[in-house]
């Protein structure tokens, strides 16, 4: 029964609009899904970049001055000047939370030796903490550089600002599939006054439109999902750029 | 055999608060081996007739029976599977479903019989066919056959549950004078087979063919005597 009346949506060119409205629905939908992702992708690049070229003209110009480490963002800074052993620096650099770890030697005439400052770059400035309190516990001295304001407030607004967008999307999506469902019922009506000729029951034809919308809806909702992992890894791609 | 019967059946509609009467008091009964027309003019309620002893419709008031069988008293499930099993639609647009081809539009009402498995099906599918000589076109589609063509389908289609009640609606309102009397024929030739067919008609053509002639007036229902 099913078999011959899918057959029909499939031949009906006017549901192949509502297969590619439903398919654009579907990668909208994932794009809004996954919002968060990107935008924190986003900015870790923008804060990775603001960090390597704050770190490229202290080393440039061997400013070490707090000033100029200040703006750096979820980086922690070891302030005693002592050269931490190679073990040390494997423990650290094996923590749950920590990125990378840079070596600065700093020159300073009235000392003999010079001072060796350590940046440890840590995944998310919310862990910074942790990390220094493991790092207080082995004894080492240290501070976490404050993140450049600007750039936290611009990132918490856009990541509120993408609840927004999320949950608008979603209510237009529905709103919209809403209306196709009533649209694609609508065109069947003469079928389904057919198979009421027939002696369909009720139940029979609820089944028979469901499994049409269901289809309709599942193609859709997969072709939408593949064409969105392709763009996202594109996108991914050029966020590495 | 007493296949239909309608006892002292009234129709009537509201339109803009107005009461509109359609049937009238009607007593008819329509029995097996029988070919009847029900002929009038555009819009005196020849299809709503139609559609009651359908049961797609229902009677304001007065009795229909079915085999012996009240349909007040059916629920729509119950009225569904009566359909399915006694009565046969023919319509003067064909109703064909246009995404289907010749084949899977005369399947369509078969998939609900329970009576019949997927070979059944076939089967009886390639039977009704070779009935309506139309196994060169089983593979097409409507738009792609003549309109005598396509009512052929549709009265396989008809016949594709084996009802004893053959219901036509203008069947040849929009064929030539060719097929016309073709698809008069093969109505004939079912009600010869035992079918008992009620068709509603503008042709004066079907008096040729038909055992009784029913004249819708006003809302009642005369026997032409000249036949």
């Amino acid at each position: 029964m099913f078999k011959n009346e899918l057959k029909t949506i499939f031949r009906n060119k006017n549901n192949l609009v509502y297969l590619i409205i439903f398919f654009i629905i579907f990668i909208i939908l994932n794009f809004s899904f996954n919002l968060k992702l990107f935008i924190n992708k986003y900015y870790d690049k923008k804060i990775n970049k603001y960090i390597d070229k704050c770190y490229e003209i202290a080393q440039k110009e061997n400013i070490t001055t707090e000033t100029k480490y200040e703006e750096l963002v979820r980086t922690i800074y070891t302030s005693d000047g002592k050269k931490l052993t190679n073990e040390q620096i494997q423990n650290l650099k094996h923590l749950k939370y920590v990125q990378d770890i840079k070596t600065n030697n700093i020159d300073i005439p009235t000392f003999q030796e010079p001072i060796t400052v350590y940046c440890i770059i840590v995944d998310d400035w919310k862990n910074c903490q942790e990390i220094q309190q493991f790092l207080d516990i082995q004894g080492i001295s240290s501070y976490i550089a404050n993140i450049d304001k600007s750039i936290l407030e611009e990132y918490q607004t856009t990541k509120n600002f993408t609840n927004i967008i999320k949950y608008t999307l979603f209510l237009i999506s529905l709103i919209i599939f809403i209306l196709c469902y009533k649209n694609i019922i609508y065109n069947e009506r003469e079928n389904i006054k057919l198979l009421k000729i027939f002696g369909y029951r009720k139940k029979q034809i609820r089944k028979i439109v469901l499994i049409q919308l269901l289809t309709l809806t599942l193609i859709g909702a997969i072709t939408g999902y593949i064409i969105f992992r392709i763009l996202f890894i594109l996108i991914n791609c050029l966020l590495k750029f | 055999m007493e296949k239909i019967k309608i006892i002292n059946g009234n129709k009537e509609y509201k339109k803009n608060n107005e009461k509109i009467k359609i049937l009238e008091n009607i007593n008819l009964n329509f029995n097996s081996n029988v070919f009847y027309a029900i002929l009038g003019e555009s819009g005196i309620g020849k299809t709503t007739l139609l559609n009651i002893i359908g049961t797609l419709d229902n009677l304001t008031d007065g009795k229909l029976f079915i085999d012996n069988i009240d349909i007040s008293t059916l629920k729509d499930d119950e009225k569904a599977h009566l359909r399915m099993e006694k009565i046969g639609f023919i319509f003067q647009d064909f109703y064909l479903n246009p995404y289907m081809t010749l084949e899977e539009n005369i399947m369509q009402p078969m998939f609900i019989n329970e009576k019949y498995n997927k070979k059944m099906i076939l089967d009886k599918t390639n039977e009704l066919i070779e009935l309506m000589g139309l196994s060169h076109r089983k593979k097409h589609f409507p738009k792609e056959l003549s309109g005598g063509e396509q009512q052929r389908v549709a009265i396989a289609r008809a016949l594709a549950n084996e009802p004893d009640i053959i219901l036509a609606d203008e069947p040849t309102g929009n064929l030539n004078k060719e097929n016309e009397i073709k698809i008069f024929e093969i109505l004939k030739d079912l009600s010869k087979n035992g079918k008992c067919v009620i068709t509603v008609s503008h042709s004066d053509r079907v008096k040729d063919f038909a055992d009784v002639i029913f004249k819708f007036k006003e809302g009642n229902i005369e026997i032409d005597e000249n036949k």
